[in-house]
């Protein structure tokens, strides 16, 4: 047990490390001077000589990299060569914005993909099952950013029904929630079909409908209860993932979150807050990871005690 | 009035020409408090028969085609869903073949029982009543039991939990479809004896389907014999043990290994049971009948009470001078038969 | 008979006009109140990146520059026609005959928007920043002409390399000289800043916003951040800024230009994309926008309701490309003048939607000493072809074309010079880098042969942009904005009498020559000036368009 949990600590701060590393020498490999861009055409050569020394730009890479790997370890994301702000502050003044986006749009589609999911299984080959799979398979296919700009353009632009764009309000959240929605509830409610399907066809549902159990009572409790099980592992690693930024949603509705934060950092070509998004991407992915195990063991019972 | 009566009941599998009859004009009768076995191989239609009671067939690809199911008097395949519901586990509760897979495996044994308990009386839904439930069926240290998941008991165990969910909603009728075939042989007649000893107790009817003509002597009232979706004979347990009258159901007998008798060698039935579909023309077992006839591939037979209470699906069934087919009565290796004999047993059809 | 009709629609829509402002306003008599400025009201703006900086060391972007005159004033203005006009000094500067001393005056009364007077030390001290390389500004050359400006440069150089880890010294050793030996505070409100040589150009950058002043104290309590913690003394301060989100700024009635503000506040929303800014904008969710984006121009443009609403400056930015005079095949004149020939701008201009005009020198349509009757560079590929053959190129040429693809404009015009160029027999192999990269490699000498440019001018004056661009004195190895490596004698020469000419028309005079010779040696490819777009509502009244960097919304107001 311990040397499982050791294993998997070590096997996760590797991870990181690694991620770190190829970021950074994805960065140097940029041509270019950074200083030029921080300090401007106009800057005299004083300043940009100024700049290089300020930021270790001229030292070996090895000494870099030893920096900014011991400052990570003591929690340090360093400042951004752009705007000077702490790295860490900026990421987390974003979170909320994204943990809110992500935290609506999970509800929403779960909250349709569920009834849709079990719904069809329960109506397996019906027309409303058919028609449920040609839609899902389209709203995977869906590309992201054309979805948002078609939703900003027909729905908050042409008809006002929802703000164009930014954060000011809740209402705000509620069209690039419901993109994100859209683009996902294809995947979960044929995912929570086919397991439904699947569960469907055990046994036990077969001695609950014995038991004299309306059929919303077999689905909804003891179906879904096993069908939705792998589908909330999925579901933590995609939030996850989704916390680390989304970025096409994020831009297209201008919502200051982290995705909006990661890709101006590129466009600024501000190695540090480049490097402190992805890094906290990382973060987030590892750690969901371990949450998604700990979980799994906590919602299936055969897992725990180990059947 | 009978408790559970089925009339003339016909299910096909899919529909159209395609059809495939599982069930083909089985009537039986069960009296209140009386425990009837339902004895054939795999895929006589003895658990398709059994699960239509409560119409729990899935439906597609089950489809009634004719028949009723009386219980209490009233025809299960014409209810509708509210009335079937409380039938469902109110009237007739059911034990699985399966236990471990029959159990829901994310919720515990106490819930699940309670669970049972609410639907038809709420008013006992307690834990106090779910441990006098495990109590009932035989389980040691109940108290503990209740926060148990199915994992974590022995098959044994399981089984006698799935017994105290069918008791808890006082069924009049338990149906038990196989419930002793994946258990250990020296549970087996645990199981047996617990659910003899709670028909008498409990005043509760029991249907029981098995493939083990060994079983039948220690509970049944009554015997039928299922074969290629027909019943082939009926009597009480104890006339058809001593002198089963159906070629079928004597050659069933000869198969069965005795402990107590001298018997050398064990007989099989050659041939296998015939697929769905596949029936042979005229009577469906004459190909594997030792005193099979001309007449036997031509006209199909009907059920005949020959004697009080005993009815046969065979004109020759007490014919004597017939041409036995030495063939078909071959005897082999103890050994291999019983293997054989165990194989053809071991699951229960669908 | 059309002129009569057209006198009367226009009769009837003012009468109208008329009739629909008289009531409107509280107990106004009659349409006499329609111009008169309405107080109140929130300025809504928006910006595709948050601002990094209102430090006028390294302000960059429209909004930045924007900004930092709502917060701060320098000592000269320009008006809306582009006249030096003074702010916070009392009155014009005297200057001396030679052209070198220039003695300027505070207004009296001029605050902080924390109380404290403006004194000459103020303006001392926000002019010296530049030149100290601690707080690397962006515009240190500017104020390099002024008297021991390297000498001070140099001595905070030394200091800071003599310092541990760069950091500016605290308790390390001081280094003479300790200011700029040409600038000093006469008394508590007169300043005297003496140039090495006399430069007309010197009234111009102190109105431009990088000449601002700062309160000292600030800048040493919040020392790195102080960019992002302005105090300055204009009509507006910050109030709050969430970072990436929004900025707020709110009315300073303590300001010396706090009458002239009429808006309540200005609120900049950042991180939105121009789409959605265009959207914004036309829910009515946006005041003002800088720019309009070339996907929504020729709609905006056609759509009557925003006939009002555009405004347009005609001819700012310059656009060209580089051919670097250093690096064959570009050495040779005729083949330059080839390739300005072959290019036909007229058709790259209308892919642009016609948004600029064709370019015939270096100077934009908008900047003094503009030579309308340069010939500039018709296209003729006969022509191209003739002289490359006189150039010897008999075989074509391949050339790379190092071009960004970030800026759409720039990147569709390079792909049309490059089909407009391959006709003539000269093929542009196009490298696509990141800005980083092209600043990086274009500045450096002998390293990129052609590229394709922009060019911001920071005041009305020729020289900025000539001197920076074309004057070959001023190659360095690196870091060179003379990104043609350009060099003619003759108009180094030229360069070197126009900048002291105290005369304005004998200056304007030499410019306009030397431009004449580079327009004929063709270091570039001059392709055109592009016009600076503006987008307000209908109710944003008073503002003016400028032809140069920033725009100026502190004197607007909403009429809602």
């Amino acid at each position: 047990m311990l040397t499982r949990f050791l294993n998997r600590f070590i096997w996760s701060v590797l991870t990181l490390v690694g991620t770190a590393v190829l970021t950074f020498f994805l960065l140097n490999a940029v041509p270019g001077d950074i200083a030029k861009v921080i300090a401007g055409s106009k800057a005299s050569p004083e300043v940009i000589q100024e700049i290089h020394a300020r930021y270790h730009l001229d030292d070996p890479w090895w000494e870099r990299l030893g920096l900014y790997l011991g400052r990570l370890a003591r929690g340090d994301l360093g400042h951004s060569y752009v705007t000077d702000q702490p790295v860490l502050e900026a990421i987390l003044m974003r979170l909320p914005t994204t943990a809110a986006l992500a935290s609506v749009a999970g509800v929403m589609w779960m909250v349709i993909a569920v009834p849709l999911g079990v719904l069809t299984a329960r109506f397996s080959g019906s027309w409303f099952d058919r028609l449920t799979l040609v839609v899902a398979t389209l709203s995977l296919s869906l590309p992201a950013f054309w979805l948002a700009r078609m939703l900003q353009y027909w729905l908050s632009y042409k008809l006002a029904w929802f703000p164009v764009a930014t954060f000011q309000s809740v209402r705000h959240l509620l069209l690039p929630a419901a993109t994100l929605a859209i683009l996902s509830i294809g995947y979960y409610a044929r995912l929570i079909h086919t397991n439904m399907v699947e569960v469907l066809e055990s046994p036990y549902i077969r001695a609950v409908r014995a038991k004299g159990a309306s059929e919303t009572r077999v689905l909804f409790k003891h179906a879904l209860r096993n069908a939705v099980i792998p589908v909330l592992t999925i579901l933590g690693m995609d939030v996850a993932a989704m916390l680390g930024g989304v970025l096409f949603i994020e831009n297209v509705f201008a919502l200051p979150g982290i995705g909006t934060l990661a890709v101006q950092s590129v466009y600024n070509l501000d190695p540090p807050m480049i490097m402190g998004t992805v890094l906290f991407s990382g973060v987030l992915v590892v750690g969901a990871n371990w949450v998604v195990d700990l979980a799994y063991g906590w919602i299936d019972p055969r897992i725990k005690t180990g059947s | 009035m009978p408790l559970l009566e089925i009339r003339n009941l016909q299910i096909d599998f899919g529909r159209g020409p395609s059809a495939l009859r599982a069930v083909d004009g089985v009537s039986l009768t069960l009296e209140p408090g009386k425990a009837l076995c339902l004895v054939g191989e795999s895929g006589s239609g003895k658990s398709v028969t059994a699960l239509s009671i409560a119409r729990l067939l899935g439906s597609p690809p089950a489809r009634y085609a004719g028949g009723e199911i009386l219980l209490e008097g009233r025809d299960v395949l014409r209810m509708r869903a509210a009335e079937l519901r409380s039938v469902r586990g109110g009237v007739v509760s059911y034990v699985f073949q399966e236990p471990g897979a029959s159990l829901n495996p994310v919720f515990r044994i106490g819930n699940q029982i309670k669970e049972a308990l609410k639907l038809h009386r709420p008013e006992a839904a307690t834990d106090a009543e779910v441990v006098r439930l495990l109590k009932l069926a035989g389980i040691p240290a109940p108290e503990a039991r209740i926060r148990n998941y199915p994992h974590e008991m022995s098959g044994g165990m399981q089984q006698r939990a799935m017994i105290a969910m069918a008791l808890a909603p006082q069924p009049k009728l338990l149906v038990a479809d196989e419930p002793t075939t994946a258990l250990d042989v020296t549970i087996q007649a645990q199981i047996i004896e617990l659910l003899s000893r709670l028909q008498e107790q409990l005043g509760m009817a029991i249907l029981l389907i098995t493939h083990n003509l060994g079983i039948v002597g220690d509970i049944a009232d009554d015997v039928a014999v299922m074969y290629a979706g027909q019943i082939v004979e009926t009597a009480p347990a104890g006339e058809l043990l001593k002198r089963p009258l159906h070629p079928y159901t004597q050659a069933l007998m000869n198969s069965v290994p005795s402990l107590d008798s001298e018997v050398q060698r064990l007989t099989a039935i050659p041939g296998a049971v015939p697929r769905l579909g596949a029936f042979p023309a005229g009577c469906r077992f004459h190909p594997r009948c030792a005193r099979a006839q001309a007449e036997c591939s031509q006209k199909q037979p009907v059920l005949v009470e020959v004697e009080p209470r005993r009815w046969v699906r065979c004109p020759f069934w007490n014919a004597t001078g017939l041409n036995i087919n030495p063939g078909t009565a071959r005897q082999q290796d103890p050994s291999q038969v019983l293997g054989q004999a165990l194989r053809s047993g071991g699951r229960g059809e669908r | 008979m059309r002129g009569l009709f057209n006198a009367i629609t226009v009769g009837a829509l003012l009468l109208m006009m008329v009739g629909v402002a008289g009531a409107d306003s509280a107990g106004g008599l009659s349409g006499a109140n329609v111009h008169s400025p309405k107080r109140g009201g929130t300025l809504r703006l928006a910006h595709t990146s948050d601002i990094r900086s209102m430090d006028p060391t390294t302000i960059y972007d429209w909004l930045e520059g924007l900004l930092t005159m709502l917060i701060y004033n320098p000592l000269l203005d320009y008006d809306e026609n582009d006249k030096i006009v003074p702010m916070l000094a009392e009155a014009l500067p005297t200057i001396s005959s030679d052209g070198s001393i220039y003695t300027f005056r505070l207004r009296a009364g001029a605050r902080f928007s924390n109380g404290r007077e403006v004194t000459a030390e103020d303006v001392v001290y926000s002019l010296e920043r530049h030149l100290d390389p601690k707080f690397h500004s962006s515009y240190a050359n500017y104020y390099q002409g002024i008297s021991g400006a390297a000498a001070f440069t140099e001595a905070r150089m030394k200091e800071l390399t003599a310092a541990p880890g760069h950091q500016p010294a605290k308790s390390g050793r001081r280094i003479e000289p300790l200011t700029v030996t040409g600038m000093h505070a006469v008394d508590r409100r007169t300043i005297q800043i003496q140039l090495e040589k006399p430069d007309l150009t010197f009234s111009d950058v102190l109105a431009t916003p990088y000449s601002v002043i700062v309160p000292r104290e600030e800048v040493e309590r919040w020392g790195d951040s102080f960019a992002v913690h302005p105090m300055g003394t204009g009509p507006f301060v910050l109030k709050d800024w969430k970072r990436g989100v929004r900025l707020k700024l709110v009315h300073n009635p303590i300001s010396l230009f706090s009458a002239q503000a009429h808006v309540d506040a200005v609120e900049a929303l950042t991180g939105i994309p121009e789409s959605a800014q265009v959207m914004m904008f036309e829910r009515g969710e946006l005041d003002f926008l800088s720019a309009i984006p070339a996907s929504d121009f020729l709609r905006l443009k056609r759509d009557p309701n925003y006939q009002l609403c555009i405004a347009e400056a005609t001819g700012c930015n310059p656009i060209y490309i580089s051919l670097n005079c250093e690096m064959p095949p570009f050495t040779n004149r005729l083949v330059r003048q080839a390739l300005n020939y072959a290019v036909n701008k007229q058709q790259i201009l209308k892919g642009i939607q016609s948004r600029g005009v064709v370019a015939r020198g270096v100077l934009p349509n908008t900047v003094k000493g503009f030579n309308p009757l340069l010939p500039g560079y018709p296209y003729d590929p006969a022509k191209a072809r003739m002289l490359l053959a006189e150039a010897g190129i008999t075989n074509g040429l391949t050339v790379p074309f190092w071009i960004l693809q970030e800026d759409q404009d720039k990147y569709q015009t390079a792909l049309r010079v490059q089909q407009d160029l391959a006709a003539v027999g000269v093929t542009l192999e196009l490298k696509i880098v990141s800005y980083q990269a092209l600043l990086d490699e274009g500045q450096r000498r002998g390293h990129v042969a052609m590229s394709i440019w922009d060019w911001l001018a920071d005041f009305n004056d020729p020289k900025d942009t000539l001197d920076f661009l074309v004057n070959g004195e001023r190659i360095t190895d690196d870091g060179c904005l003379n990104v043609a490596f350009y060099s003619n004698p003759r108009v180094n020469e030229l360069f070197h009498r126009a900048a002291p000419e105290l005369d304005r028309g004998k200056r304007l005079q030499l410019y306009q020559e030397l431009e004449r010779i580079v327009a004929d040696d063709a270091p570039w490819i001059f392709l055109f000036q592009k016009n600076d777009y503006a987008l307000r509502q209908v109710w944003l009244k008073g503002f003016t368009i400028r032809s140069h960097w920033p725009q100026r919304l502190e004197n607007v107001w909403l009429d809602k």
